[in-house]
């Protein structure tokens, strides 16, 4: 074997080896941030979970001074594991609609709106919906993170053989997108 | 009980391990508060003035009693001066006359300023009106503006407190002076001067030094709870440390990458918990720190810890000292404390660490 060729076949073997690196480093990169959108998706029902609980009480605590009222304020909110980013966002707007009845029920009933239990869990969902703001950020940083890398090239070969397709954001309803802010 | 033991059991008199250089000049032997493990536990051998002896006096009987002491420390050193200058000129003129060479005298004049500098600022004449200066001047104005106020210019934030933050390197050199605690709007605070410095020797016998950290530290009380710790540094900032790592047991810092483009430009945030970072660094709290970091002059560093906020301002200034050759002025130099301090206001009103919904 000639000179050249060794050099050749030495010069294919580096890119060969640098092109097989740059795979599996791009292919992990790809990887990551599917695992860190998974884990930012299963924060949010966390979040979602602990705002519904957190309503759940309220709903208690309400219909012991609105009791011929108590029907008004019950909704049908399944949560459960594995629902899509959409079936999320409409559990998320239910429990805004709900929030938003016992506010307007908390008006007509001034000692329930100042109740020690009612000021306590209201301060609850505060910080529960601060989490969920949080959660919901952190998924959409994510998402955006791997979209970017989706849709750039030459990161878009790897991920087009991996079978990646753009992931959905967790869409923000306009109001939640201020700080909370709630009247006590 | 021990004298030096305060009620916490932390000696008042403990000298930070300062290796292997000297102490700074201009630099008060630093004394260290207590390990700061809560703000609500501030450290209680801080000596605060007796308030009657600041109302008893008025702003003039003040001013005059300060300026006698500047003369008196100005005075002091002038005469120090002088008679170094005479001890080096004698000694200089007889080296002269018995080798007949300048060279051995004019290198000896560095070394006869640095002595004379050195004496200069370890008079106690100068350690009197410095004291007195932060007594009736600066204790007196932060009592105008914070409640339950202590100073004391000799004690520091102990270095224990900002190496347990991970967020910084420590190098070999700390000092820490002018501590004081109190309440702003009802929130704990902290604030020291701090310097952080590393100093080593080449292969040829030279040394250098690298300032890593020189202006205020401040802890202030958190208004919500979250768990991990997390840290935001100025890009600017080249001496930041991320926690963990291959030999460190301590969970492994990542890096956050934040929505705000801006903010991303500005600073780079590494935590342990994504989830806390996006909970404290809301979108309102980032306009916030970028509004903050406009506002004030140095790089700034945020560390979230055990629910404490730690604050750094790498401005390379020394707060509340009185410059000996200007003249007392009580009503400038009150202005001038509060200029100084107006950073604590700034973190508590603008991060409206008031609002006391999370807690």
């Amino acid at each position: 074997m000639s000179t050249s060729t060794i050099i050749i076949l030495i010069v294919v073997a580096v890119v060969i080896v640098i092109i097989l690196g740059w795979f599996i480093g791009t292919s992990n990169k790809l990887n990551r941030a599917v695992v860190k959108i998974d884990e930012a998706d299963s924060d949010i029902d966390v979040a979602l979970t602990k705002r519904y609980d957190a309503l759940t009480k309220m709903v208690d605590v309400v219909k012991g001074y609105a009791k011929h009222e108590k029907e008004t304020i019950f909704e049908v909110i399944n949560l459960r594991k594995g629902m899509s980013v959409q079936e999320k966002q409409d559990a998320s707007k239910k429990m805004d609609a709900m929030q938003g009845q016992i506010n307007v029920l908390a008006e007509a009933y001034p000692e329930l709106k100042s109740s020690e239990n009612y000021n306590t869990l209201q301060k609850t969902i505060v910080d529960v919906e601060e989490h969920i703001q949080a959660s919901r950020r952190m998924f959409n940083a994510n998402v955006s993170m791997l979209n970017q890398m989706i849709v750039s090239f030459p990161t878009s070969i790897v991920a087009g053989m991996k079978g990646l397709s753009k992931k959905e954001f967790f869409e923000a309803d306009d109001i939640k997108k201020e700080d909370v802010k709630i009247d006590l | 009980m021990n004298n030096n033991q305060n009620l916490n059991g932390v000696t008042g008199n403990q000298q930070v391990p300062v290796q292997p250089t000297q102490p700074m000049p201009q630099q008060v032997p630093v004394q260290q508060a207590q390990p700061v493990q809560q703000v609500q536990q501030p450290v209680q051998q801080a000596q605060a003035v007796p308030p009657q002896q600041v109302q008893t006096q008025t702003s003039d009987q003040i001013q005059q009693e300060l300026e006698n002491l500047r003369v008196k420390a100005v005075k002091k050193q002038n005469m120090i001066i002088v008679i170094g200058i005479i001890i080096y000129l004698t000694i200089g003129f007889l080296v002269f006359q018995k080798t007949g060479d300048i060279t051995l005298p004019l290198f000896g004049a560095f070394f006869a300023t640095a002595i004379i500098v050195i004496i200069c600022n370890v008079i106690k004449e100068k350690t009197q009106f410095i004291k007195a200066y932060k007594d009736k001047v600066v204790v007196a104005t932060l009592k105008t503006i914070f409640t339950d106020i202590h100073f004391d210019m000799e004690k520091g934030i102990p270095e224990s407190v900002i190496a347990n933050t991970d967020m910084m390197m420590m190098g070999n050199i700390y000092y820490s002076n002018d501590y004081f605690y109190g309440k702003y709007k009802d929130i704990q605070f902290q604030c020291s001067d701090v310097t952080i410095q590393y100093e080593y020797t080449d292969s040829d016998g030279d040394t250098h030094t690298t300032t890593y950290f020189d202006g205020q530290w401040y802890i202030f009380e958190f208004n919500k709870q979250f768990k991990g710790s997390f840290q935001v540094c100025e890009k600017s900032f080249h001496y930041s440390k991320r926690q963990g790592g291959l030999f460190s047991k301590k969970e492994k810092d990542e890096k956050i990458e934040m929505e705000d483009q801006e903010f991303n430009k500005q600073f780079k945030v590494f935590g342990t918990d994504a989830h806390s970072v996006f909970y404290v660094l809301t979108p309102q709290t980032m306009e916030r720190i970028k509004s903050i970091n406009s506002q004030i002059k140095g790089d700034l560093l945020f560390c979230f810890k055990d629910n404490l906020l730690h604050v750094g301002v790498y401005n390379g200034k020394d707060l509340f000292e009185p410059r000996l050759r200007k003249k007392v002025d009580i009503e400038r130099d009150t202005v001038t404390t509060k200029n100084e301090i107006n950073a604590i206001l700034q973190f508590v009103d603008i991060l409206h660490l008031d609002n006391d919904l999370f807690k």
